[in-house]
């Protein structure tokens, strides 16, 4: 027989790991239900023309593109955020403010960097549009934190750093566009190594210079952080931003998330997307970044809508690694119904009784399997009822 | 438990030469032995020996939360993980090299055999000199001397290899040192223990390591 494979990157998921990925969507789902948010659904084509321009977070080499019949060129979405975007500013622009949406459904990234190099990942996450500023923020930290605790999750940190920090310092300093890129990438890959070589060749007061190689160290406990800030506050949109992450990290602790919080003065993102203030959370157990959000009123601007946004994407395989608890505690019961012939119609009105009940009943005629009790112990069913003639 | 991959050969070796220096760190790893794996519960750490070019893979994905690799390594795979610390150590260089040229100009040349296609390609890119790129895995000094290509972009040390063959370096594309990565989860979750090790390595450093650690950071 001929052996068929799966295109690179693609993966077929099996009973066993289907099951506990549908349970963890479930219950997000449900809570994201619950805080009163409504569910999109978003297709999986886009036209690249959407992803393109600078506001897509992800490179432009990873996104999959193909040639439509109409020879434009299609990508298969590689975010989730951008399409909702252009839902709530399109179909969506008449609804009343504050409008709070979710959606839950695969992305696609040829990303190189990615581990595993893997290409379809599940994605659950919410957008909030039209919110004043620090209750918009605080409800995506809240909602990310009980995405941890529906999964079960409890060793989790919420990393929290602000976009106008790194904007600010840049105020300071006249310098081209890619030299700034370059160093925000070099910032946000904590890489001093090399900062250090780049900054020392750019004509810049001893200052700013070291206010540049200070940054990505200043992370860790809240606390130390806004403490050895302040040398590096030199203008308002530094200030800003800064006093804008002390009010919220207060809110967080008010809320009982102090010792789950880590703050990040060094932490950047896509310039063009991201406005405010952003977030990444980790969870032990996962290799990869399990929740990414922030502030991106920039991009509703850029799609000609201008109201506060904000939103964060839970990435559901990552998440997965982290739930301690590998064998979902949801009991159901399961029956293996074992009917021959002449008997159908009575096992068919059982089972059918069974299943209204909440019970999975599963129907084989007799014929069709040699042992039964092999069979139910490989599919793990609690009982075995016969009818026979 | 902080789990290091260290890259096997050379940049295990300087490691260990460091790590004796450390008060700490010495006499985990014995590279004399034939054990890949080495466990101080004590210290809650464990050192794995990899091949060098698996090391930004068990970093990136986790496996590992610390990385010792040369730049060359990382440069090559584009690794997701943070570059934390230059460990000044295993010095040596990428270079376009050649058969030696008696007019002392570097000839034109259009295939190139490397062990680092990307940093070869990248290089050349940004020169826009239109080159074919020959992927080999060893004895990369051959490839000119059979005529599989014009030059190779390999990293060199003495570069007594490439002398003893009858090479000559052209032009040299980057310096590599021996790096520290970490995986950027665990810089995070488990700052407190990579810290710690990260300071008592560039301690030992020559001329002291500079490192993104934060002074800040307790937990």
């Amino acid at each position: 027989m001929q052996s068929f494979g799966i295109p690179h990157g693609m993966r077929d998921i099996l009973p066993v790991e289907s099951s506990r990925r549908t349970i963890l969507q479930e219950k997000l789902r449900q809570y994201m239900h619950s805080c009163g948010f409504d569910r999109i659904e978003t297709p999986l084509f886009e036209y690249y023309e959407l992803f393109s321009g600078g506001i897509s977070p992800v490179e432009d080499e990873s996104i999959v593109k193909t040639i439509d019949r109409d020879g434009r060129v299609v990508v298969l979405r590689p975010d989730m955020t951008i399409p909702t975007v252009r839902v709530a500013s399109t179909k969506l622009k008449g609804q009343k403010k504050p409008l709070k949406l979710f959606y839950m459904g695969n992305i696609y990234r040829s990303d190189k960097k990615n581990r595993g190099a893997g290409r379809e990942f599940t994605q659950v996450g919410a957008e909030i549009y039209g919110c004043s500023s620090k209750w918009l923020d605080l409800e995506t930290i809240i909602m990310a934190k009980e995405g941890f605790r529906v999964a079960g999750i409890a060793d989790y940190k919420i990393d929290i750093g602000h976009v106008g920090i790194i904007k600010g310092i840049f105020e300071e300093m006249r310098l081209p566009e890619e030299k700034k890129a370059h160093i925000i990438s070099l910032i946000s890959e904590k890489n001093l190594v090399e900062l250090e070589n780049v900054v020392l060749t750019l004509p810049l007061s001893s200052k700013n210079k070291e206010i540049i190689y200070k940054l990505p160290s200043l992370f860790g406990k809240p606390e130390d952080v806004f403490r050895s800030i302040d040398g590096i506050a030199v203008n308002e949109t530094i200030r800003g931003s800064v006093d804008y992450l002390l009010q919220i990290y207060r809110k967080c602790k008010d809320m009982g998330l102090g010792t789950n919080i880590i703050i990040d003065a060094g932490m950047t993102g896509n310039m063009k997307y991201y406005t405010g203030l952003i977030f990444k959370a980790y969870a032990h157990g996962a290799g990869d970044v399990v929740i990414s959000g922030g502030r991106y009123d920039g991009m509703m601007k850029e799609m000609g809508s201008d109201t506060a946004a904000a939103g964060f994407a839970i990435y559901v395989d990552n998440m997965l690694e982290a739930v301690v608890n590998k064998n979902p505690e949801q009991y159901e019961q399961k029956i293996l119904v074992i009917y021959e012939e002449g008997k159908f119609i009575e096992a068919l009105r059982y089972s059918e009784d069974c299943r209204k009940a909440g019970v999975r009943v599963n129907m084989v005629n007799s014929g069709d399997v040699s042992d039964p009790e092999l069979y139910s112990k490989e599919y793990g069913y609690d009982e075995i009822v016969n009818f026979k003639e | 438990m902080l789990k290091i991959a260290v890259a096997k050969g050379r940049v295990a070796e300087k490691l260990n030469a460091l790590l004796m220096d450390t008060r700490d760190y010495k006499d985990i790893m014995d590279l004399n032995s034939r054990k890949l794996v080495f466990v101080s519960e004590e210290k809650e750490i464990v050192f794995f020996l990899v091949k060098p070019s698996d090391v930004p893979v068990y970093v990136g994905c986790g496996a590992a939360d610390v990385g010792i690799v040369g730049k060359d390594v990382l440069m090559e795979s584009k690794s997701s993980a943070y570059e934390i610390m230059d460990l000044k150590t295993c010095k040596c260089r990428i270079v376009l090299a050649g058969p030696s040229e008696k007019s002392g100009v570097r000839p034109i040349v259009r295939k190139i055999a490397t062990k680092y296609p990307r940093i070869a390609s990248e290089y050349f890119n940004k020169k826009s000199e239109p080159v074919e790129i020959i992927k080999l895995d060893g004895s990369i000094e051959l490839a000119p001397i059979v005529g599989l290509s014009d030059a190779i972009v390999d990293i060199v040390e003495s570069g007594n290899t490439l002398r003893e063959n009858g090479l000559i370096v052209y032009e040299n594309i980057c310096d590599i040192t021996a790096r520290m990565i970490a995986n950027k989860v665990s810089y995070k979750m488990k700052n407190k223990s990579i810290s710690i090790f990260a300071s008592a390595v560039s301690d030992v450093v020559e001329g002291g390591g500079t490192c993104a650690q934060n002074v800040v950071m307790g937990g």
